[in-house]
């Protein structure tokens, strides 16, 4: 009973253990792809003065055309 | 034809299910897993929709999934870069959902579900608009869908006449009505895609003395498009939602109690959202010139500003079906397919019970072995004579009939019934079951052909109301009568039953209306604080003998909970709100 006991808090801790681990190397990951992936782009854009989020405009309607209507049911099998 | 509309990933999965023009089933996910607002993909609802269809996976001609999972990324993608290098943690925060989930929705579906035929993906408003308008009774109708945001879209407006439905005009994330109620929401200190509900009811406590300072968060021109001012808030780049601009407008988030100024902002919000709506709807009006209105998205669940849209606009009428939310697009996605696949429309939504039943004879099972003390009554009549009794003499009635209801609201299938007309029942609710704050309302039931008597609504009576998305003012000389469900602005959201939607229900309202004079009763969620509706018999008794509910009733069963201590427990002491 106490090595059953003794390998199922081992196994629990390690599964702990793994999932801080797991943490650690996304954020290391994720934050180099932000730098180096989104970083980029974003100082690119901003020297070309590109916007990819219309934050503030001003206009006399705020209404933008964009007409969604009947296509062939083969369109709606794409994800965009 | 069979369609199988999935909704996932966001908040509120849901599945359902068309087979040649009939609705078959559908239910939200959070019902079956206990988890409320459950996201995950709805394995549960997707297996009740499959069985009450009586089919297999193989045998669906199309899945429908509620919106272009590549063109939300690139949304996403671009408030990353567009507001680099504010947006580190949350880019941590959601990418790995993307990478494991959202992206990988077509596989995940194929895979989980043994799916080899075609998935097709339905832009979220379209998803809305579809929900609303497919299954409406009208040929013709303007379609305004407003919620927080689909991929790019926060509002779109448009017109649908037979089986077509062109959106026309969208205004785009980050200018969004919904995300701007929802920020107020968490800055009055509730959960945000949960208490928008608490904040409408809040408002007719306060005066909309903040409406200027509100306007300052928001420019809207006559035509009803808006724009955010995006230096109040940060949701657009953290996982929060107000800036620190707004806090010093409006102070911190609310953190103890309520106090005069919470319920003066909740006022003010809810009076600016319906003059942005009223603005939409008029503007639309003028373009479409159609005397009908489907709506849909988030917003479309905002019963109070709703209850005022056809006596301050031109429209006539109006349908908003009962999983007006996200909850809905799955609903939306199966329609728009089936109605593209075959050039016909499904069936028009008339009533919200589409989830699981559970037949007497598994009732009974589940009552005979787990031992539990009943009584069973062979003839309906004497049990709804019975019950309407138990009502009457102010004991709080667990109601667990027949198909569950698809939707955020219980409409006499999982509810919870009481006498309206105690004064002191919704201190008893409280006390006893709900625990919930005290300037929430009580909801009315009615049936339709008495609530002209008590309610000044629309006439006729939008198909909305059986739904409880229509708040109307209860006649002056009827609120004395009904004070636990008469709001402190003297409105009610009343639920209005018709004989063929749910007959054993609206039978026990009039049953009850003969012995009080009033045929009304509360009608409320039956649920625990902080958890789903319930849905399965076991869910129900859990729940009754976890609160103060006195009796339920389950198809012919009455179950006493003093008759059956042994599995009394405190519900309060688990409660996560």
């Amino acid at each position: 009973m106490k090595r059953k006991s003794f390998f199922d808090g081992f196994k629990e801790g390690f599964k702990e253990f793994s999932h801080i681990i797991i943490n650690i190397v996304n954020f290391v990951l994720l934050t180099m792809v932000y730098i180096f992936g989104i970083g980029l782009v974003a100082i690119f854009s901003r020297i070309s003065k590109k916007k990819f989020l219309n934050l503030k405009s001003n206009k006399s309607s705020y209404w933008e055309d964009n007409l969604i209507e009947k296509k062939p049911i083969e369109k709606y099998f794409r994800q965009f | 034809m069979i369609i199988l509309g999935i909704s996932a990933f966001f908040h509120d999965s849901s599945a359902c299910i068309i087979k040649d023009g009939r609705i078959i089933a559908a239910a939200e996910e959070e019902r079956f897993t206990r988890k409320k607002h459950d996201l995950s993909f709805p394995f549960n609802s997707i297996n009740f929709c499959l069985k009450r269809a009586n089919i297999t996976i193989k045998e669906v001609d199309y899945i429908a999934f509620y919106e272009k999972p590549l063109l939300k990324f690139e949304r996403v993608v671009s408030q990353f870069i567009e507001t680099f290098p504010k947006g580190l943690w949350a880019f941590y925060k959601t990418m790995p959902s993307w990478i494991n989930e959202k992206l990988r929705v077509q596989s995940i579906i194929k895979r989980k579900l043994k799916y080899k035929g075609n998935i097709a993906f339905v832009e979220h408003h379209l998803c809305h608009a579809a929900s609303s308008y497919l299954v409406s009774p009208f040929e013709e109708s303007a379609i305004p869908t407003i919620d927080g945001v689909g991929e790019w879209s926060t509002t779109t407006i448009g017109y649908a006449k037979g089986n077509e439905i062109k959106l026309t005009k969208d205004i785009k994330f980050p200018h969004s009505l919904g995300l701007l109620y929802s920020t107020l929401t968490a800055h009055l200190g509730f959960k945000v895609n949960n208490d928008e509900y608490k904040v409408m009811g809040l408002a007719p406590y306060g005066e909309p003395i903040y409406l200027e300072k509100l306007r300052k968060l928001i420019d809207v021109k006559d035509d009803g498009s808006y724009e955010l001012d995006m230096s109040y808030f940060v949701f657009h780049h953290k996982m929060q939602m107000p800036s620190k601009k707004f806090i010093r407008e409006f102070g911190l988030i609310r953190k103890g109690e309520i106090q005069k100024f919470h319920k003066d902002l909740a006022a003010s919000l809810q009076k600016l959202t319906e003059e942005i709506l009223i603005k939409i709807l008029n503007n639309l009006h003028e373009q479409t010139k159609s005397d009908n209105l489907c709506i849909a998205g988030g917003v479309a669940l905002n019963s109070v500003a709703n209850g005022k849209i056809l006596i301050n606009t031109k429209f006539k009428e109006i349908y908003i079906q009962p999983a007006a939310g996200d909850g809905g697009t799955s609903l939306g996605a199966a329609a728009y397919i089936y109605t593209l696949a075959t050039e016909k429309r499904p069936e028009v939504l008339r009533s919200a019970y589409l989830g699981p039943e559970y037949l007497s004879e598994t009732i009974k099972k589940f009552l005979d072995s787990n031992k539990i003390k009943y009584t069973e009554f062979k003839d309906k009549n004497k049990l709804l004579d019975h019950v309407a009794k138990l009502i009457y003499q102010n004991n709080v009635l667990g109601w667990f009939q027949g198909r569950m209801e698809f939707g955020p609201r219980a409409l006499g299938s999982r509810s919870i019934l009481s006498n309206p007309c105690n004064p002191e029942m919704k201190e008893i609710l409280n006390s006893k079951v709900k625990h919930r704050e005290m300037f929430r309302p009580f909801a009315p039931a009615i049936c339709e052909d008495d609530a002209n008597e008590y309610f000044e609504c629309d006439k006729p009576i939008p198909i909305p109301t059986d739904f409880m998305l229509m708040v109307y003012p209860i006649r002056k000389n009827k609120r004395k009568l009904i004070p636990s469900v008469t709001h402190v602005d003297g409105s009610g959201r009343l639920q209005t039953i018709r004989k063929e939607q749910n007959e054993d229900y609206y039978n026990l309202i009039k049953k009850f209306g003969k012995l009080s004079k009033v045929p009304i009763l509360i009608n409320t969620s039956f649920n625990i604080r902080g958890e789903p509706i319930v849905c399965s018999p076991y869910n129900a008794y859990r729940c009754m003998m976890g609160t103060g509910i006195d009796y339920l009733v389950m198809d012919r069963f009455l179950i006493k909970r003093l008759d059956n201590p042994k599995d009394m427990w405190d519900s309060e002491k688990f409660a996560k709100d």
